[in-house]
C-alpha cells in the first residue's frame, strides 16, 4: 500500500519543478512616458562596474564631471552597473542618479546580479527612487527584467520611442563553459507587439541593450577588405562578444524600420558606431575605470533626437574623460 | 570538567562561523581585487590582509594538533596567537584611523553600520582572536607545562584527542582536509546568506535553489560527523554509527542527485536566472563548475569514508 505522505510529494514535485506561473500583461502596461525636448539629449553611460572594494567618491567625482560636460536630458545606463557589489553600492549609484533630478533608465547586463544581495534586489530597489524610469513585471511571460519602452511626447504626441531590452546574461551552451545568452524569441515578439502598440513602428525608435548584436561583427569583417562598404566611427580593439547564436532580433528590426539604432556596452574596449542597412549600431562608451579599460577611452556617449525623427552617425557624440581632469 | 570541554567545543564552533564568514569575505573581495586587476591595492592590502587572518589561524589550528611535543605546541599557539592579534589590531587602527580622517580611498566605502562588509570583518576578526587566544590558554591551563606530557584525556573535548592525525603525521592528507574546509566555509556562509536571499527569483527554480542550498550546508555536517564519529571509543559503536552514517549521507547524496538531474531537463538555466551570486568565480570568468564542485564535496567524503569502512570491516 502507498503511503499517503508519498503521494503527496509527488504530487508536489511538479510544483516545486515549475515557475510560478507566467502572466501575459497587456502591452501598455510595459509603456512609461517622459517630456520630449527638442534635440533631446541622452547620455549613454555603460559597464561602470561598481565593486565591494570601488572608491564611490571617486567614481561620484568622475560622474560628475561627465554629466556636467554633457548636460543630457537623460541618462541611460546599458548594463553591467555592478559587479561583485554590495547594497552600499546599488543604493549609492541609485540615488547618485536620482539626485540629478532628470529621468534615467537602465537596462540589465551579465554581471548585475552577482552581488552581496539577492537577485532582484538591483531590480526591486529601483521603485524607491522619484527620477527612475523604469519598468518590470514580475512573472510576466516575456523573459528577462529590463523589457520596457519609453515614450518620449510632447504632449499627446510621441516623438521619439525607447525600447530598452534585457539582454540576459549567460547561457550554458557546453557542460563547463557559459557563453554569452541572446535577446530571446519571446522579446523579439514582445518588441514585435509594442511596435504595433498606436501605429508604433511609424515613431522613430532607439533600442538599448547590454549584449551587442552579432550583425555588428558581420559589418566589421566586411569594413576589413572594403573600408568604403559602410560608414562607420570608431574602432573595435577587442573581439565583439556578442550572445551564443543569432536571435533574428535584427531581423525584426529590419522588418519595420522604425528603431534606428541600438545601443549596446559590454565590450569595453570597442568604441565602434557602424550604420548597417539604415539602423546604428553603436557601441557606447566605457564609463568608469573598473575591470579592464583604456584610460583615454572612458567617458560617456550623447545621443541627440532631433524632432523631424531623423537619425545618423552625426547625432552621436562621444565624450572621453580622463579621471584626473 | 564537562564544563571545560564545552567551553572548548564551543570555541571551535563559534571560531567555525567566524572564519566562515571572513573567508567568505575574502573570495567576493579577493575576486573583486583581482577582476580590477589589483589597481586600488594600496588601499585595498590592509583589508585582504584582515580577511587572511581567519585563514592564517585555521592552517595553524589544524597543523598544531600535529605536534606531538604539547610543550612545543603550547609554546607555538602563543607564539602565533601573539602574532595574529598584532595584526588584527594592526588593520583594525589602520581602517579606523581612515575612515576618522575621511581618507580618499578607504577601501570599503566608509560603511560602520551596516551589517556588511565592514563593521562584520571587524567584530568577525575581534571574535577570531579572541576566541583563538582563548582556546590556546584554555588548553594551557589544563595541565602544568611538562616536557612530552600526554594531555589527560578527560580534560579535552573527545574530538581533540581522538584525532590521530598528529600521530600518522600526514601532512598532504591534513592539507586537503584544509583545502576542503575552506570550501565548507565559503559554502556554509553562502548558504546561510542564501536562506536571507530568497526571492522571487529564486522562487521561479525553487526545487533546483533548494538543491543548491542542501548543497552548501552538506560539507559542514559531513565535518560535524566525521568528527563526532572520530570521537567514539567503542569500536563497535563506533562501526555501527559509519554504517549509519554512510546510508543516510549517501541516499541524501543520490536523491539530490536525482532531482538535481530532473531539475536540468526542466531548466537547465536554472543556476543562471535564479543562483548567480552563488558561484562569483562562475560568472566573472565564465565557467560552469559551481555545481559541479557542490556534489563534488559531497561525494568525496562519503567514498572516503565508504573505503575506510570497507578496511575497517576487513580488519575485523
Amino acid at each position: 500500500m502507498i503511503h499517503k505522505g508519498k503521494i503527496a510529494s509527488f504530487l508536489l514535485l511538479p510544483l516545486l519543478l515549475s515557475s510560478c506561473g507566467n502572466k501575459t500583461y497587456p502591452i501598455e502596461k510595459y509603456f512609461l512616458n517622459i517630456d520630449y525636448i527638442d534635440n533631446f539629449r541622452i547620455l549613454q553611460l555603460t559597464d561602470i562596474h561598481l565593486g565591494i572594494t570601488t572608491n564611490l567618491k571617486e567614481q561620484e567625482h568622475y560622474l560628475n564631471n561627465l554629466i556636467s560636460v554633457a548636460s543630457p536630458h537623460m541618462i541611460v545606463i546599458t548594463g553591467d552597473t555592478f559587479m561583485n557589489a554590495s547594497k552600499k553600492e546599488v543604493d549609492f549609484i541609485y540615488s547618485y542618479f536620482d539626485s540629478l533630478n532628470i529621468p534615467w533608465s537602465i537596462v540589465w547586463g551579465n554581471h548585475d546580479k552577482q552581488g552581496f544581495y539577492s537577485p532582484n534586489y538591483v531590480v526591486d530597489s529601483l521603485s524607491n527612487y522619484q527620477n527612475v524610469v523604469f519598468k518590470n513585471l514580475k512573472y510576466d511571460d516575456v523573459y528577462g527584467d529590463s523589457n520596457y519602452v519609453v515614450n518620449l511626447k510632447d504632449g499627446l504626441d510621441t516623438i521619439w520611442r525607447l525600447y530598452m531590452l534585457d539582454s540576459n546574461s549567460y547561457h550554458d551552451e557546453s557542460t563547463f563553459t557559459y557563453n554569452y545568452d541572446i535577446i530571446r524569441p519571446d522579446q523579439i515578439a514582445w518588441y514585435e507587439k509594442a511596435l504595433n502598440y498606436e501605429n508604433g513602428f511609424n515613431i522613430p525608435s532607439l533600442m538599448f541593450i547590454h549584449i551587442p548584436l552579432p550583425e555588428l561583427n558581420y559589418a566589421a569583417e566586411q569594413l576589413k577588405t572594403n573600408p568604403d562598404a559602410y560608414e562607420y566611427i570608431g574602432e573595435l580593439k577587442e573581439d565583439s562578444w556578442p550572445g551564443y547564436k543569432n536571435s533574428k532580433m535584427f531581423t525584426m528590426i529590419e522588418k519595420y524600420h522604425s528603431t534606428r539604432g541600438v545601443f549596446f556596452g559590454h565590450d569595453h574596449l570597442n568604441t565602434l558606431a557602424i550604420d548597417y542597412e539604415d539602423v546604428i549600431l553603436a557601441y557606447g562608451v566605457k564609463s568608469t575605470n573598473k575591470i579592464y579599460h583604456d584610460a583615454s577611452m572612458l567617458g560617456g556617449q550623447i545621443i541627440t533626437l532631433p524632432r523631424d525623427g531623423s537619425f545618423s552617425l552625426n547625432n552621436l557624440e562621444r565624450i572621453y574623460l580622463r579621471y584626473e581632469e | 570538567m564537562k564544563n571545560r570541554c564545552l567551553f572548548l567545543s564551543l570555541n571551535i564552533l563559534l571560531y567555525f562561523l567566524s572564519s566562515a564568514g571572513v573567508f567568505y569575505f575574502f573570495y567576493y573581495f579577493f575576486t573583486d581585487v583581482i577582476v580590477n586587476s589589483a589597481q586600488d591595492i594600496d588601499v585595498t592590502f590592509p583589508v585582504l590582509i584582515l580577511t587572511i587572518l581567519p585563514i592564517y589561524s585555521f592552517f595553524l589550528y589544524h597543523f598544531s594538533l600535529r605536534i606531538n611535543d604539547k610543550l612545543k605546541f603550547y609554546k607555538s599557539s602563543i607564539i602565533h596567537c601573539s602574532i595574529l592579534t598584532f595584526l588584527a589590531l594592526y588593520i583594525i587602527i589602520h581602517l579606523l584611523f581612515a575612515i576618522y580622517f575621511n581618507f580618499d580611498g578607504v577601501a570599503i566605502n566608509q560603511q560602520f553600520t551596516n551589517f556588511f562588509p565592514l563593521d562584520f570583518i571587524l567584530y568577525a576578526t575581534f571574535a577570531l582572536v579572541i576566541f583563538v587566544t582563548l582556546l590556546t590558554l584554555s588548553i594551557i591551563k589544563f595541565k602544568k607545562l611538562r616536557k612530552n606530557d600526554e594531555l589527560e584525556e578527560r580534560n579535552m573535548p573527545k574530538f581533540l584527542v581522538k584525532i590521530n592525525l598528529a600521530k600518522k603525521g600526514k601532512i598532504p592528507y591534513l592539507i586537503l582536509i584544509i583545502i576542503y574546509l575552506l570550501f565548507a566555509m565559503y559554502f556554509f556562509m553562502q548558504g546561510l546568506l542564501g536562506v536571507f536571499w530568497i526571492d522571487y527569483t529564486m522562487t521561479l527554480n525553487l526545487l533546483g535553489s533548494l538543491i543548491i542550498l542542501i548543497l552548501c550546508f552538506a560539507p559542514t555536517i559531513l565535518i560535524i560527523i566525521y568528527y563526532f564519529g572520530y570521537s567514539m571509543k567503542r569500536e563497535e559503536k563506533k562501526n555501527k554509527f559509519y554504517l549509519i552514517s554512510l546510508i543516510n549521507t549517501s541516499s541524501v547524496f543520490l536523491l539530490l542527485l536525482i532531482l538535481y538531474v530532473i531539475q536540468l531537463s526542466v531548466n537547465k538555466m536554472f543556476v543562471i536566472e535564479s543562483l548567480q551570486a552563488f558561484f562569483p568565480i562562475d560568472f566573472a570568468a565564465s565557467i560552469n563548475i559551481g555545481p559541479f564542485i557542490l556534489f563534488l564535496l559531497m561525494a568525496i567524503p562519503i567514498l572516503v569514508a565508504t573505503i575506510i569502512y570497507l578496511k575497517r570491516l576487513r580488519k575485523k
